[in-house]
């Protein structure tokens, strides 16, 4: 009775071992993350979780980009060396993106460049002082970081120019064509001369320099802002381009769909869609502000919208935030609802441009968070 | 026999589960790991993305401005191959490199002074006038104006450029934007425009104060941000 008992007991572990080892043998892989799947639709896998409101994976890597203001344009190599140090502190080689915000364009009649922000004067901050500030931030990084990571570095202006009821001010300077063309074409030439700096100084394997522009459509008209990318574009020798950092303001989503819509100023679909995507040089990495994601929505919404006039879809590189900046200013009384962490936003645009087949990305590959110094 | 016969079955089963659990030790493979950055480098990324889109694009201007947006990051990519071909840049190069900066700011005669137009109007702020003066050797300025929103909502900003201090401090009281009238040292007399409240900003203790000659106790600055190691000090 007790050796049948033993033969019984022996026979059901040799079954659960054999069930055991066919599991694992026959078990796949299989790729939970978006990012190792080959493309959407993606497949989840239970149990999961699903919530609008998770907290970032501090493995999550996202740059610093900067607002440039009187206060830290004298430190950029320090600014750069603290980038740098991020790739040293992290497994692996790091391929980002930083945006250096100079402000909005300005000349003195002799030099281009812009107004700093936080700039109570109209003391210009020329492309040669740009320049300089520019070349130390690389300067840092490349003294502080790991030796294998790369980075590119946009240079960074805005179409802001101030206006009273619709009018330009005898205070503002960016409110022609004629202006914003030459703006924008001096803009690539700065670009170009910081790229042509990075290449003889032999940094070309680990930085690239680009342009950036925060083209917000309440801050000026179509006409005048797409002045500025047509500039660049003609003088940028296709070597280098620029990232658009913008707005969609007003702009219908899939909520409120209206293919036509009226825009603040003189801005059209068309114009938005050529000024960051359709303009040779522009790479959309739009602000993703909004917590009810409502900007990823637009930006989504304006992708699905080229599709349908026979353009392709927009590929977006990265979402842009201001998470650190909100951090920064705690009497910002719009930052709590506009303060997505970078790990929230790029969700947001994943999940908004793969609500449409013909808009869904794989991946959006960068991070970058802005702050106030 | 017997025996043999299960201790073989129980070996060679265990010694699989062991060798597939080696093989695949996270079979839900990025469910607790980052996004990968892109082991492919971005420009190698950018210019599949870029040639997908010719693919996908009808029209024939967007066409041309794909090609020349792929031209771009083709001579980035080879900017990036041949640069990888050379000896690497040491760090003593590097820091040979560096460039001296311009002062953005001369040290100025002190004062209070007009701002810009749209000064801070971006940012949601109503500027009037600023105090600029030396503290110690240090450039210090003082914003005085009102929230955008709240034209009530009085307020200063602190500036001090060289220890990367910016600091917004708001009238207790809310009784109107504020503009600077006069500096006696480090304590500025404000008054709301429309001139029914006078106050008084301490400068060293970064407070409103009720009185010309209230005493209150002066706050620490900053270290300032540049004492941080520097690599290149010493090459």
């Amino acid at each position: 009775m007790v050796n049948a008992m033993k033969k019984i007991q022996k026979r059901n572990l040799i079954v659960i071992l054999l069930s055991l080892a066919l599991l694992s043998v026959t078990k796949q892989p299989v790729h939970a993350n978006s990012a190792d799947q080959e493309g959407p639709p993606y497949r989840y896998y239970f149990p999961l979780i699903f919530s609008n409101n998770t907290q970032p994976a501090l493995s999550d890597y996202y740059t610093t980009s900067w607002y440039m203001t009187p206060q830290n344009v004298g430190r950029t190599y320090q600014m750069g060396c603290e980038e740098g140090r991020k790739t040293s502190e992290l497994p692996g080689i790091q391929d980002s993106l930083v945006i250096l915000d100079y402000g909005q364009p300005w000349s003195d009649g002799i030099q281009f460049g812009t107004l700093l922000l936080r700039e109570p004067r109209y003391d210009l901050n020329s492309t040669n002082d740009i320049i300089i500030y520019t070349k130390n931030y690389i300067n840092g990084y490349m003294a502080c970081s790991d030796g294998v990571s790369k980075i590119d570095v946009g240079i960074g202006t805005t179409n802001f120019a101030y206006y009273i009821n619709g009018v330009c001010t005898q205070a503002s300077w960016y409110c022609t064509e004629e202006r914003a063309y030459a703006h924008g074409s001096a803009w690539a030439e700065m670009v170009r001369t910081v790229y042509n700096w990075v290449i003889t100084s032999g940094y070309g394997a680990r930085v690239k320099v680009s342009g950036a522009t925060d083209i917000e459509l309440s801050w000026n008209y179509a006409h005048i802002s797409n002045k500025w990318v047509e500039g660049f574009d003609a003088h940028d020798n296709n070597q280098v381009i620029f990232y658009n950092f913008g707005t969609c303001d007003g702009c219908p989503t899939r909520l409120s769909p209206n293919p036509n819509p009226d825009l603040v100023y003189d801005w059209t679909f068309p114009l938005v869609h050529y000024a960051a995507w359709r303009a040779a040089p522009a790479w959309p990495i739009p602000e993703i502000y909004a917590i009810s994601g409502i900007n990823a929505r637009q930006w989504a919404y304006l992708s699905k919208w080229g599709t349908e006039q026979g353009y392709s879809r927009m590929q977006f590189l990265s979402a842009f935030t201001q998470y650190q900046a909100c951090l920064s200013t705690p009497g910002d009384t719009l930052c709590p609802l506009l303060n997505n962490t970078p790990q929230q936003a790029r969700q947001q645009l994943l999940t908004e441009t793969n609500f449409w087949p013909q808009t869904a990305l794989t991946n959006i590959p960068w991070m970058t968070d802005i702050d106030w110094p | 026999m017997m025996k043999y016969k299960f201790e073989l079955i129980f070996f060679t089963s265990l010694i699989i589960i062991i060798l597939v659990l080696l093989l695949n030790m996270d079979p839900v493979r990025g469910a607790n790991l980052p996004l990968k950055s892109t082991p492919a480098g971005m420009l190698t990324v950018q210019l599949q993305m870029v040639q997908s889109s010719l693919q996908e694009a009808k029209d024939p201007q967007e066409k041309i401005a794909l090609q020349e947006k792929m031209e771009a990051q083709q001579f980035a990519l080879n900017v990036q191959m041949e640069a990888q071909m050379r000896p690497t840049v040491t760090l003593k190069e590097i820091c040979a490199n560096r460039v001296p900066v311009p002062q953005h700011k001369a040290m100025v005669e002190g004062g209070i002074f007009e701002v810009r137009d749209d000064f801070l109007v971006s940012q949601g702020i109503k500027i009037n006038n600023m105090f600029q003066g030396e503290m110690d050797g240090t450039l210090v300025e003082v914003y005085a104006g009102s929230s955008l929103d709240d034209p009530n909502q009085g307020l200063v900003i602190l500036a001090i450029d060289a220890l990367g201090v910016w600091l917004r401090v708001f009238d207790p009281s809310a009784t109107g934007s504020l503009q600077i009238i006069e500096a006696n040292g480090s304590r500025l007399s404000l008054q709301t425009i429309t001139g029914n409240t006078r106050l008084y900003f301490d400068i060293p203790a970064r407070q409103f104060v009720d009185s010309v000659d209230a005493v209150v106790p002066p706050m620490d600055l900053p270290v300032a941000k540049d004492l941080f190691l520097d690599p290149c000090q010493g090459k």
